[in-house]
């Protein structure tokens, strides 16, 4: 009897110790995302040629949108070039888009992953291209997007996420997904520059130098979460990622439970997987070499999920009020409280209104798809599952 | 029976005072909460560039002018599509044959009595009518890269009168941080404030952009003997024209420096204030009922308001005296006036000047005041010609 409790009282210690991690992790992020920069902005010196590659997989419903905020630009037309690298798309489609003024890649890839498409386009990259934007086929850019993006690349930056934020918030559970990214772009981007750490990436709406561009990307061999694979191959060899929340790509949200599951169990399986691989490396190099991104990368892969995390701690904090656990519960509560106002101080004003409190009830649900992924993970890096995305009638 | 009478009077005179420190601090308060929410503009569905001229009047301007110049260039606009356009009045030959190395357009002016609306208007007679929309900056203005692209971008959502957000670049004074701050709270109250409420933003007199046609009326017919900034506002707004705010395109200004430049410009700003008082009163009350000119009320309601420093001044003198004279409830109501009042200049103050810097400045405040009541009894002098606010510090 005396050993069982000997034995819960260390795993609650080491459970503690774990979620207790992740809630200062957050919460430090959160509250220094809240500092904003100065007035200051870089100084103009030139437009530099720009790139827009758009990788899209049997998008043909919804291309055309994307096609047209790059064309409505304010920034000069002929120093920008438009790629899209069109898999398994229907011939019609096709033909409309031999319309518009872009070069069209047309393929039928086998496997149809991001990083074989960036590579065929990387093979009729313009030998004047200085930077390369990798948009998504459900990506628009606001009109100021690359003139915003050109001014912040005067600062010398060569790898850049820019703001990607939700589209249509039409059903509550897109609306808490765009709200769990804007979370994630608070503290995983703006609070990490903020501190002059690297920021993460997406996988869309990022903005490299040409050179980085052609160096890394033929490297990459991931079939899901190519963004997680470069995001190491990146800073392991000491390269910033910058981040500018000014400029904005207004990007579709899953919208069906059951493609939120299947995107989130991609997402937790190549975050296990690159944390079990890139670990002790990035230790290796926090050590020897002082290299403090690469570290702090591989620290975030092992988070939890923000939903599971609440929910843990929540349930935690539930039992606590039926179990005698002293000096514990109090630590518990304050874990949850600490986590509930990262996540708070992370939410952007405007997403404080009534539709939000009606997504909040769909909480536990998302809760409990995490949670059971949390129990088929052992699949490893294999399958890409494709997003798909549904065009709502406009 | 006598002291009977003066006590009525006092009584009388404090509550006029009361109600007039109330209604302004209420007037400013408004503002200033309402300036307190995000204002960003959207963006033009469809962006069209513009073709702009960025008047940059200057007089005697040696010193700065050949490093504005450059910088007014450094846009992320497309080249072709703006000129700068120096109108250089009495500038040194060499300072000149600097300037016409650059890609600007160099305009040489002689006049009597110089004045920049006489500079401006000169320009506009010779300039070709090219152009979509001149910004008038002054000779020490230096824009934000991204300036154009968003006065652009404003242009295109059909926008013809724009004020952008004037800041100061230099602080180095304690009073020149008193004289950004208050520039600050001025943006706030009379500009994001209003803008963000609907209604039409104050001009600064420079960081300003007009439809070319629109500014072209309006500065030709017009003969400019106070603030060109206060009349082109005065009119625009009774003739119905929306003055709109920018708060994110952003140009830097220098600061006066010296306490004596303060007390002219202050000194010009008051005059204009009690003539426009005097002027517009009645036309700004039948405006309202025949037009429902909702912008130009308010702006002759501008007209009596006191200065921030006054306001905050006087509300502390009035406090004080009131201690020592009046009955406790009497005080306390002051006060709380006092309170209300500091509330709507803390609220206005942008937070990056919450700070050691700004603690120091306050300091001045008492100074700055007293040189505000000097100013008072400057004006009618400042009524009759223009002052040259000389920039930066000569010799």
């Amino acid at each position: 009897m005396d050993a069982c409790c000997q034995f819960l009282l260390i795993f609650q210690i080491v459970v503690l110790a774990y979620l207790g991690g992740n809630v200062l992790y957050l919460l430090f992020f959160a509250v220094c995302g809240c500092f904003k920069p100065g007035l200051k902005q870089n100084t103009f010196v030139r437009f530099r040629h720009i790139t827009i590659i758009i990788t899209a997989f049997k998008e043909d419903e919804i291309i055309d949108n994307v096609i047209k905020s790059a064309l409505q630009q304010d920034y000069p037309g002929e120093m920008v070039q438009l790629h899209l690298v069109a898999d398994s798309f229907k011939d019609k489609t096709l033909e409309r888009l031999r319309s518009f003024p872009l070069k069209l890649i047309v393929a039928e890839l086998l496997e149809s992953t991001k990083v074989q498409s960036l590579n065929l386009a990387l093979d009729q990259l313009p030998p004047e291209t200085e930077v390369v934007v990798v948009l998504d086929a459900d990506n628009i850019m606001e009109s100021d997007f690359l003139r915003k993006l050109n001014l912040r690349l005067e600062s010398g930056a060569k790898v850049i996420q820019c703001h990607r934020v939700a589209k249509n918030v039409n059903t509550p559970f897109a609306l808490l997904d765009a709200i769990s990214e804007e979370v994630n772009n608070h503290i995983f981007r703006q609070g990490h520059v903020a501190v002059g750490l690297a920021s993460a990436l997406i996988g869309s709406a990022m903005a490299f130098g040409s050179e980085v561009f052609r160096h890394y990307i033929p490297q990459l061999q991931a079939i899901g979460g190519f963004d997680k694979e470069l995001e190491l191959k990146l800073l392991s060899t000491g390269i910033f990622i910058d981040y500018l929340p000014g400029a904005y790509v207004l990007d579709e949200k899953v919208q069906s439970s059951r493609i939120f599951y299947n995107q989130r169990k991609r997402w937790m399986r190549s975050q296990l997987y690159y944390f079990g691989r890139d670990f002790f490396s990035s230790l290796w190099a926090l050590v020897t070499k002082g290299n403090i991104n690469y570290f702090d990368k591989t620290l975030q892969f092992s988070l939890l999920p923000r939903v599971l995390l609440l929910g843990i701690l929540a349930i935690v904090n539930f039992l606590d009020l039926f179990i005698h656990n002293p000096g514990f519960d109090r630590v518990w509560l304050a874990a949850f409280s600490a986590a509930v106002i990262a996540i708070l101080i992370s939410i952007p004003g405007q997403y404080f209104r009534k539709e939000t409190i009606k997504a909040i009830m769909y909480l536990p649900v998302a809760f409990f798809l995490m949670f059971s992924i949390l129990f088929r993970m052992r699949k490893a890096n294999r399958h890409f599952i494709h997003t798909e995305h549904h065009i709502q009638s406009l | 029976m006598l002291s009977e009478i003066l006590r009525i009077t006092i009584f009388a005179i404090q509550a006029l005072l009361f109600l007039y420190f109330m209604l302004t601090t209420a007037y400013f308060l408004v503002f200033a909460v309402a300036g307190l929410f995000p204002l960003t503009q959207p963006l033009s569905a469809n962006p069209k560039f513009n073709r702009f001229a960025v008047l940059i009047p200057g007089y005697k301007e040696d010193q700065v002018i050949i490093d504005v110049a450059r910088q007014a260039l450094a846009q992320d606009y497309p080249a072709g599509l703006f000129d700068v356009v120096i109108i250089a009045d009495s500038f040194a030959i060499s300072t000149l044959t600097e300037l016409k190395k650059l890609p600007v357009i160099v305009m040489e002016v002689v006049f009597e009595n110089s004045s920049k609306a006489k500079a401006l208007k000169e320009a506009m007679k010779r300039l070709p009518a090219v152009y979509d929309t001149v910004i008038i900056l002054d000779a020490d203005n230096v824009m934000e890269s991204d300036f154009i692209s968003r006065i652009n971008n404003s242009v295109n959502l059909g926008y013809k009168s724009m004020q952008a957000h004037r800041t100061s670049k230099n602080q180095n004074t304690s009073f020149a941080v008193l004289d950004t701050i208050s520039e600050e709270i001025n943006n706030q109250i009379f500009r994001k404030g209003h803008w963000k409420l609907g209604l039409s933003s104050a001009l600064i007199g420079s960081g300003m952009a007009f439809d070319y046609k629109l500014f072209m009326d309006y500065i030709l017919n017009m003969d400019f003997i106070l603030g060109e900034e206060k009349e082109l506002e005065m009119r625009m707004i009774r003739d119905g024209i929306k003055i709109a705010y920018l708060n994110d395109a952003i140009v830097y200004d220098e600061k006066v420096q010296k306490s004596n430049v303060f007390m002219v410009q202050r000194a010009r700003w008051l005059a204009t204030q009690f003539i426009f008082a005097r002027l517009y009163f009645l036309p700004g009350i039948s405006e309202l009922f025949r037009k429902g000119n909702i912008d130009f009320l308010d702006k002759v309601i501008q007209q009596f308001l006191p200065p921030r420093i006054f306001l905050l001044g006087f509300l502390i003198l009035i406090s004080l005296v009131s201690a020592i004279v009046n009955p406790l409830p009497f005080t306390l109501i002051w006060l709380g006036l006092c309170q209300w009042c500091v509330l709507a200049l803390l609220l206005s103050t942008p937070g990056r000047f919450y700070n050691l810097k700004t603690l120091k400045a306050v300091f001045l405040l008492p100074e700055g005041f007293f040189m505000m009541l000097v100013s008072l009894t400057r004006i009618f002098q400042a009524k009759k010609k223009w002052d040259h606010t000389t920039h930066g510090i000569k010799n």
